[in-house]
């Protein structure tokens, strides 16, 4: 009934409102498109504090480096007498859960680059298998004859991951929203006789996530 | 509009609509009947039918139950499978950051993954520390452990002079968890630690003192867990249903169990009561944003109810404030119908846990276990004698809580993977024998002298094992060799499809090889003549012959 009662004026005002809105409107729908396709892009955040494979393959990648350029393959050479090293898996002392397939491969690829190959055999340092895998492989059908004394290890190839927690609230709500995990990651190798480590790498590997830690 | 007629009516909109907030989950009766008898490998299969919601809300709480299962059975590396993605789920963070707002308008069931409540969150830690102790994967058992002593938070009284109440966290009390993590470190080598643990644990129950003792005085080479009884069932009470609270499904006690093995039993204490856990405001997380609903809701309907009752009237502002009230009062409705509480939980976590380490240096016969008083819960355990020189064996042992005749069996009936031949030389199961091992040379050898007749010229054994392997597949059965569970289903002797051998010295062990099955019927023609070919002697051959003869 009020309407009826606007003059031309209050009509034409209200025209342009009504472009000025339909102009918000396409706007703010561009605005949320664009947000939208800028979201879809970016990767979804970190959810968790385990360990991805990217910081295990970082790791490794470090630690070779420190291995290539240690003072026990520099003391070694052609001449040496012959090293025999046998690896162990991975030590799980985390708060992640570390398949055992995984502690082995971290262990092996620290070796497996092709470069790190040579280089160990320019040092004389033959790569054993380990027990486990001998029993695997002996009960998949195949034998191995007993090791002479000449063929025992001479050294032992070690890793550990240990990690520590912290947990608190940021948003001093009652639970803990953000929990922070630091990764050690160190690798070594003993002289099995002699019990003498000769050598040891580590790297370090933080990883901070927020979000309700219970739910 | 009188205002009379808008009161009434507004009131039987809110009361249409406080009515839909859902009939909440309800625990699997058959599921619960299966476990009560051991049948964990039909529980299985149930829980394998069990399909996902569209919304993946409940993945979670389907997984728990499949590894619980899983390890209740023997087979740690199939519960692996499941419990990897519990794990994961469980490390993530602020998984239902995002429907906290949508979970004020819908019932949290319907919006919320279940993540269960702190306690059950423990016990799943537990149950895959289990999984990796089990298999000797002390690490990994060590970090799950670890993740099952998160703090935990309690009402705070200490500024009740100010009125400044509040929760402040508080170290863990689950003594299971100390326990596990201490073993755990105990095998690693790492003796300070293992004493600081067990100390933790004995600290949360002084009654576990005894438990301590043997640990660090390092008298056992065996542990058993051993799970009785099944968890509180979780209800929504109060007005709204916006409260819960948990009603034993088996009541709580302090009974020991009791452990026979060589003329000798010993009793250990409960190392965890999952009734008293539920109780306890500590391990529970969620309530009070329900009773914010609840309370949102109420003070919504009540405000839009005297919004919409009020005013003028004639005229647009009266049918504005109408709208807004009315509007105000739907909204305060569906908070408050759907501040009804979840009720998902994992209906399969036991009442009571306990820790039992015991020397059986060398003893291979039966073990029997039994908590004091329930006579429903005896369970004879078999080859838990077997393992590696030097090794310390941890079995996972989930007692029945119905009777159950084969529990008190005190022989394994058929040749297995873990305990092997039996005295006598037998014939593969699929032939009508008690070899249930995964075929190799030595059981066609066992079966040649048992009466199977092999013919090959060149290399007969080998000649009659390929057959043999080829028969299983033909009659769609397949074969796990030894350490290969991952992917088992069903087992043969209770109708399934898959042959192989659970851990010794556990249940689902004992239910399978300690227990008379029914004798395997050839499902294949291939089957069946291969018996009249190579039975000659037996009168079972004789009728089989019948069968395929023309």
């Amino acid at each position: 009934m009020r309407r009826l009662w606007q003059s031309d004026r209050d009509c034409g005002r209200e025209r342009a409102k009504e472009r000025s809105g339909v102009a918000l409107c396409v706007f703010v729908a561009t605005a949320i498109a664009l947000s939208a396709a800028i979201g879809c892009a970016t990767p979804p955040p970190q959810r968790t504090t385990r360990l991805a494979d990217a910081d295990l393959t970082q790791a490794v990648l470090t630690v070779r480096e420190q291995l290539a350029e240690s003072a026990f393959l520099r003391s070694r050479d052609e001449t040496s007498p012959e090293a025999r090293l046998v690896v162990r898996r991975v030590e799980n002392l985390s708060t992640d859960r570390i398949a055992i397939a995984e502690q082995w491969s971290l262990v092996l690829r620290l070796l497996a680059a092709p470069n790190t190959q040579e280089l160990l055999q320019n040092k004389r340092i033959v790569v054993q298998l380990p027990p486990e895998k001998v029993r695997l492989l002996e009960r998949g059908g195949l034998r191995f004859d007993e090791f002479a004394q000449e063929s025992w290890p001479t050294h032992m190839l070690k890793a550990q991951i240990a990690s520590a927690t912290r947990a608190g609230s940021l948003a001093g709500s009652r639970d803990a929203d953000v929990r922070k995990e630091y990764y050690l990651l160190s690798f070594a190798i003993e002289e099995i006789q002699s019990r003498e480590l000769v050598w040891q790498g580590t790297t370090e590997v933080a990883r901070e996530v927020r979000g309700s830690v219970i739910d | 509009m009188p205002g009379f007629v808008r009161i009434v009516a507004a009131l039987g909109l809110v009361a249409q609509l406080t009515g839909c907030g859902g009939s909440g989950y309800q625990a699997d009766a058959r599921l619960l009947g299966l476990v009560a008898r051991a049948e964990f490998g039909r529980a299985r299969e149930v829980l394998a039918l069990q399909t996902p919601d569209a919304d993946r809300h409940n993945d979670l709480l389907y997984a728990t139950k499949r590894g619980m299962m899983a390890l209740a059975e023997g087979l740690p590396d199939a519960a692996d499978r499941d419990f990897e993605i519990v794990f994961e789920t469980l490390r993530t963070q602020g998984l239902n950051a995002d429907r906290t707002t949508e979970s004020i308008f819908v019932n949290e069931e319907g919006v919320r993954i279940w993540k269960g409540e702190p306690f059950e969150q423990a016990m799943a830690y537990a149950a895959i520390a289990l999984t990796d102790a089990s298999r000797g994967d002390w690490g990994n058992a060590r970090a799950s452990a670890v993740n099952a002593l998160f703090h935990l938070r309690e009402y705070d009284e200490t500024g009740s002079d100010t009125g400044d109440f509040g929760y402040r966290p508080v170290v863990s009390d689950f003594a299971l968890g100390y326990l596990l993590k201490g073993i755990a470190a105990l095998e690693m080598f790492r003796r300070e630690e293992a004493e600081e643990e067990l100390a933790n644990a004995v600290a949360s129950d002084a009654a576990l003192a005894p438990v301590r003792d043997v640990l660090l005085a390092g008298n056992y080479d065996t542990i058993l867990v051993i799970d009785y009884g099944f968890a509180p069932r979780r209800e929504a009470v109060g007005a709204g249903g916006v409260a819960v609270r948990y009603f034993p499904r088996t009541r709580s006690d302090n009974a020991a169990v009791a452990v026979s093995f060589a003329g000798t039993t010993r009793r250990f204490p409960q190392a965890c009561d999952v009734n008293t856990m539920a109780h306890d405001a500590r391990w529970q997380s969620r309530e009070s944003i329900r009773r914010f609903k609840q309370g949102l809701g109420e003070a919504m309907v009540l405000g839009g109810l005297v919004l919409a009752s009020t005013g003028g009237t004639d005229g647009d502002d009266d049918i504005a404030r109408l709208a807004a009230g009315a509007g105000l009062m739907l909204l305060g409705a569906i908070a408050q119908s759907n501040s009804r509480a979840d009720t998902r939980h994992n209906e399969l976590l036991p009442q009571r846990v306990y820790v039992v380490p015991l020397m059986l240096d060398g003893y291979s016969g039966p073990v029997r276990v039994q908590v004091d008083n329930r006579a429903d819960s005896l369970m004879t355990l078999h080859g838990l004698h077997l393992r590696d020189p030097g090794e310390t064996v941890l079995r996972y042992v989930r007692l029945p809580s119905a009777r159950v005749e084969w529990a008190a069996a005190d022989r394994v009936l058929y040749a297995n993977d873990a305990t092997g031949a039996l005295p006598e030389p037998t014939l593969p199961w699929i032939l009508g024998g008690r070899d249930a091992r995964f075929p190799t040379q030595e059981v066609v050898h066992d079966a040649e002298r048992a009466g199977l007749e092999v013919f090959s010229t060149t290399d007969p054994i080998t000649d009659t094992l390929g057959e043999i392997r080829e028969l299983y597949r033909a009659e769609g059965i397949r074969l796990f060799p030894p350490g290969d569970t991952r992917l088992v289903t069903g087992h043969l002797f209770e109708g399934g499809h898959s042959l192989f051998t659970p851990l010794p010295g556990t249940t689902g062990f004992t239910r399978l090889f300690a227990r008379q099955h029914t004798p395997y019927q050839p499902k294949t023609n291939q089957l069946r003549n291969f018996l009249a070919q190579h039975m000659h002697n037996t009168p079972a051959a004789e009728t089989l012959r019948e069968e395929v003869t023309p």
